[in-house]
């Protein structure tokens, strides 16, 4: 018998600054010129693993967008608690880094295309440390290559988080659950 | 419960060499081709897809894509497509940008099976798109090729058509939409 494997999930609320965002009737969420997008209620314990997809443009800079874990409409923003490592493909450079802070790196973008990522995000709704990675498509110099793996050491349980970028942006997320 | 991904079967296909079908399944076999196009698998039902591709070929090569509408690449002119990669070659890594009228999407080898999944972002809206590729590619049996490309131009695309620079491929490929 066979199952859906990839179930499109609906946030049971969203936060956000900038111009509008809203929950569209399946589930994924638009927004326009938003400097803050946060989905709440998308992880549970139905799920173990999520995947979320993301187009949009923004127009003002080039950016590395972040990323909290948020639980019952607070993000967590503990002190070091969250752990990026990236690589990154910039024409004819190849680079990496590593960095702690109270939140992570969740994509770079550029503002003359289109930016476009999936995240995958594993455990966050566990009482245990949370692991994502994000691979992208980044228009910064109109093709760039970042790809980031975080973790969160709080052993805590999160029903959504906060998606974050230094000017605005404008595109849609939508979040799915990987059936276990 | 909303499905997450969906098949997308296309309308139509058309290639250049020995044999390509659609399945009833929705994905496409093909047999030493040259070129495969597939029309009107994207649509305004999703903002984003997902392209599995499993392929062996009879040269070790880059493979490029172009945007289609209504039966016709977009190949107008040269710089319309940039591309970044990244690949890993044993202890070698390497990566370089470049801007065609085609962008390098995949890398297929003659050695073994190569599989890459590529996730489209917004072809379908009449804005710029881009495409992120990962890839376990089988040259010298095992090489880690990621692309990562834009297409600058704010078109409508219902389609795709890929071709190797060398040589034909030989397989199958599967084009999802993520529900929204």
């Amino acid at each position: 018998m066979s199952k859906n494997g990839l179930i499109l999930l609906t946030p049971t609320s969203i936060a956000y600054t900038g111009t509008s965002a809203s929950i569209s009737a399946n589930g994924s969420v638009e927004f326009s010129a938003c400097t803050t997008v946060s989905l709440n209620g998308v992880f549970s314990a139905d799920y173990d693993n999520y995947m979320i997809v993301m187009r949009w443009q923004q127009f003002v800079t080039d950016a590395t967008t972040t990323f909290r874990l948020r639980n019952l409409g607070v993000d967590d923003s503990t002190a070091n608690s969250y752990v990026r490592q990236y690589l990154q493909a910039d024409s004819t450079t190849v680079g990496a880094g590593r960095g702690t802070a109270n939140l992570t790196w969740f994509t770079n973008s550029g503002i003359a295309q289109r930016n476009g990522n999936v995240a995958y995000i594993y455990g966050p709704y566990l009482a245990q440390p949370t692991a994502g990675r994000t691979v992208g498509a980044d228009s910064e110099s109109n093709a760039f290559l970042r790809d980031i793996a975080f973790t969160h050491n709080q052993s805590n349980s999160y029903d959504g988080f906060t998606w974050i970028t230094s000017n605005t942006f404008t595109g849609r997320i939508a979040v799915y659950g990987m059936r276990k | 419960m909303t499905n997450g991904l969906v098949v997308m079967t296309p309308t139509s296909i058309a290639y250049s060499g020995t044999s390509a079908s659609i399945n009833s399944d929705g994905s496409v076999v093909f047999s030493a081709c040259t070129s495969l196009s597939l029309n009107g698998v994207f649509t305004s039902d999703y903002d984003n897809y997902m392209v599995t591709i499993r392929a062996t070929g009879t040269n070790d090569t880059y493979v490029r894509c172009r945007l289609r509408a209504s039966g016709v690449d977009e190949s107008s002119a040269s710089n319309y497509y940039v591309d970044q990669y990244l690949y890993a070659l044993s202890t070698t890594v390497g990566a370089a940008r470049t801007t065609t009228n085609g962008a390098q999407s995949f890398y297929f080898s003659n050695a073994q099976r190569s599989g890459n999944t590529a996730y489209f972002f917004g072809p379908f809206l009449a804005q710029p798109t881009a495409v992120r590729e990962v890839g376990a590619v089988g040259y010298q049996n095992a090489t880690l090729q990621e692309f990562a490309w834009t297409h600058s131009l704010s078109n409508s695309y219902d389609g795709f058509t890929f071709y190797p620079n060398a040589g034909s491929l030989t397989g199958l490929l599967t084009v999802f939409g993520f529900n929204q």
